[in-house]
């Protein structure tokens, strides 16, 4: 049984009630014939955001006639997002959104590395991953209003963020994970060694009293704590060193979910990644 | 991809016959600008272990340039270096668990990446052709000059045994690991380059359709008539040009189902390396990360230590 962190849900729900406040906001397309080929025309996707900050998502739309499934790429932790590549912008609608501090979308705020992952902490209503979220979720919801969308065919992929979007928006049918960031990591400050994870515990060491605040704000994000919402079909990959702390998280997830530690050769493995999601959106 | 030896590959570029006249020219024009670096602690990364700081120098065109440095606390002596020169698209890595291993270690952030794009800032996708058909302003002249610098800026810092400096670096960094080892011949100590970007480059983007050689695909398919003048450009830049100048020993590693950075072009340019001590590691089924969860970060700092320390 997964115990759920003190004000899970409310924070939650407020957050959710913003972005749907969003709702049929203007979204604006132009296509990037730059990035344009012979599989996919290119899009850059305009939006805004929770407090009104402008947000920048590429799209990517399979020539021919759709719908097609949809993928969202969910923002990995650094300043860059990228294309989507080639095969996966051949088989789906792929929408890549920057969120709010990455560049493209940082405007009014650039977030630092290392530094972006302990932004606004200790309290959860300033720190900035629960805009990022709501970045997140107003992504998927850009996705799946696109017409080129088949709305029973929607995946996302990535990290924490991934996780947690799968949790609040349950048409998201398929999910992969991978690179954990927030799995375990309001209890195990101390422990963590290697960026970015160790920006917790540089913040922690710097600002002591806070210790039990922040602990409390990172439960919020763990994606454990999403688990018992989480429907979606999933594939969680890691390492064999990650799998004492993240089986628990298969476990926990509602829908059929399966872990995979991965072989260390990234080309079988992503191989592995792309035939699962593919099988399933009949890609 | 193939996994064939280096006999089946080579490269398609080739040395303009006033390749040197164009880097003297350029080196000339870094020496004029003083390089005014400086070191602010960053109290936050800093541990018992190892002191952390930002770093910031001058470079080429007159840019100030950003990085992390960090240093352990405790040293019998001068330090042995390393410069650690960052890939394409991500920041560069905070320095602080080498340091924390003897070393005086500065990760350096060039042109266009946070911090250092105050002035020039193509983005990703954007910098592999930013003014890719014109041979003085393409973007990366600027950026190997600021790569050359960090490591004059890590050499002059009092504490770095000037005579026990390494670099090290995957894809664009390992490209730019080629370039100050060939640059700084005789004062690079021991290198080592993953998955080298911008080997080949022209070649390359034949090979793939992943970014970011996919960016010089793009570029083509809106100028198809520019290919021959841009093959023209990339001639200067191509780290196949620059190896030969290699001196110290040097690893190398490659994903040989590597998409990003085909290892056609990785043998080829392994093979142009003209320093006599030299090692191609290979791994099998892995792409852009080329072992590096296999375990060849333990061969990168065991190959540093019998080098630097």
């Amino acid at each position: 049984m997964t115990e759920t962190p003190t004000g899970f849900d409310e924070y939650w729900q407020d957050v959710t009630a913003e972005v749907s406040a969003l709702a049929g906001g203007p979204v604006e397309v132009e296509e990037l014939l730059l990035r344009t080929n012979e599989v996919a025309k290119a899009y850059g996707v305009k939006f805004s955001g929770i407090g009104g900050h402008p947000l920048f998502a590429f799209l990517t739309v399979p020539r021919g006639d759709g719908p097609f499934p949809a993928l969202m790429q969910a923002p990995g932790y650094g300043s860059v997002v990228t294309v989507p590549g080639y095969e996966r912008r051949a088989r789906y609608v792929v929408l890549a959104p920057c969120h709010r501090g990455q560049r493209l979308s940082d405007s009014r705020y650039s977030a630092a590395y290392p530094g972006l992952l302990t932004d606004g902490l200790p309290g959860a209503a300033t720190y900035r991953w629960r805009e990022i979220v709501a970045d997140c979720l107003r992504s998927l919801d850009v996705l799946k209003e696109r017409p080129e969308t088949d709305a029973s065919r929607i995946a996302v992929a990535g990290n924490d963020l991934a996780a947690i979007t799968a949790a609040l928006r349950p048409e998201v049918g398929h999910l992969l994970l991978s690179g954990l960031l927030f799995r375990g990591a309001s209890t195990r400050i101390q422990e963590l060694a290697g960026y970015p994870e160790q920006e917790f515990y540089d913040y922690v060491q710097s600002y002591p009293e806070h210790a039990d605040q922040v602990a409390k704000t990172l439960a919020l994000f763990d994606p454990l704590a999403f688990a018992p919402r989480i429907e979606a079909e999933t594939l969680l990959t890691c390492g064999e060193g990650q799998r004492p702390l993240l089986a628990p998280l298969v476990d926990a997830l509602a829908g059929e979910a399966k872990l995979k530690v991965n072989t260390g050769r990234s080309y079988l493995d992503r191989e592995y990644e792309e035939s699962w999601l593919a099988e399933r959106m009949r890609a | 991809m193939s996994t064939t030896s280096t006999e089946t590959h080579k490269s398609s570029a080739v040395k303009p016959a006033d390749f040197d006249a164009f880097w003297e020219e350029t080196f000339s024009d870094t020496e004029k600008v003083p390089i005014e670096s400086r070191l602010e602690p960053v109290t936050m990364r800093s541990t018992p272990e190892v002191e952390a700081f930002e770093a910031h120098y001058r470079s080429y065109g007159g840019l100030e340039i950003a990085g992390w440095y960090a240093r352990p606390r405790a040293a019998d002596g001068p330090l042995p270096g390393l410069l650690l020169v960052p890939g394409y698209a991500g920041e560069p890595k905070f320095p602080s668990a080498i340091a924390a291993m003897g070393y005086a270690v500065f990760s350096a952030a060039p042109r266009g990446k946070l911090r250092s794009n105050a002035v020039i800032n193509p983005g990703y996708p954007g910098l592999l052709t930013h003014n890719i058909d014109d041979r003085d302003t393409y973007g990366y002249r600027g950026f190997y000059m600021d790569a050359l610098r960090a490591f004059d800026f890590l050499a002059a810092l009092p504490e770095v045994d000037t005579a026990r400096i390494g670099v090290r670096g995957s894809s664009q960094g390992g490209a730019l690991t080629l370039l100050v080892s060939s640059l700084r011949a005789g004062r690079v100590k021991a290198a080592s380059a993953g998955a080298p970007y911008l080997c080949s480059m022209m070649d390359a983007a034949s090979l793939t359709r992943s970014y970011p050689y996919e960016e010089i695909n793009d570029y083509f398919r809106l100028f198809p008539d520019r290919r021959e003048r841009v093959r023209g450009v990339l001639d200067y830049y191509d780290l196949h040009n620059f190896v030969d100048g290699i001196t110290c020993p040097i690893i190398v590693n490659i994903g040989l189902k590597d998409d990003v950075c085909p290892p056609e072009t990785g043998y080829a340019v392994f093979d142009a390396i003209g320093s006599s001590e030299k090692r191609l590691y290979t791994y099998e089924d892995c792409a852009h990360e080329a072992g590096a969860a296999l375990g060849h970060e333990s061969i990168v700092m065991d190959f540093m230590a019998e080098h630097l320390k």
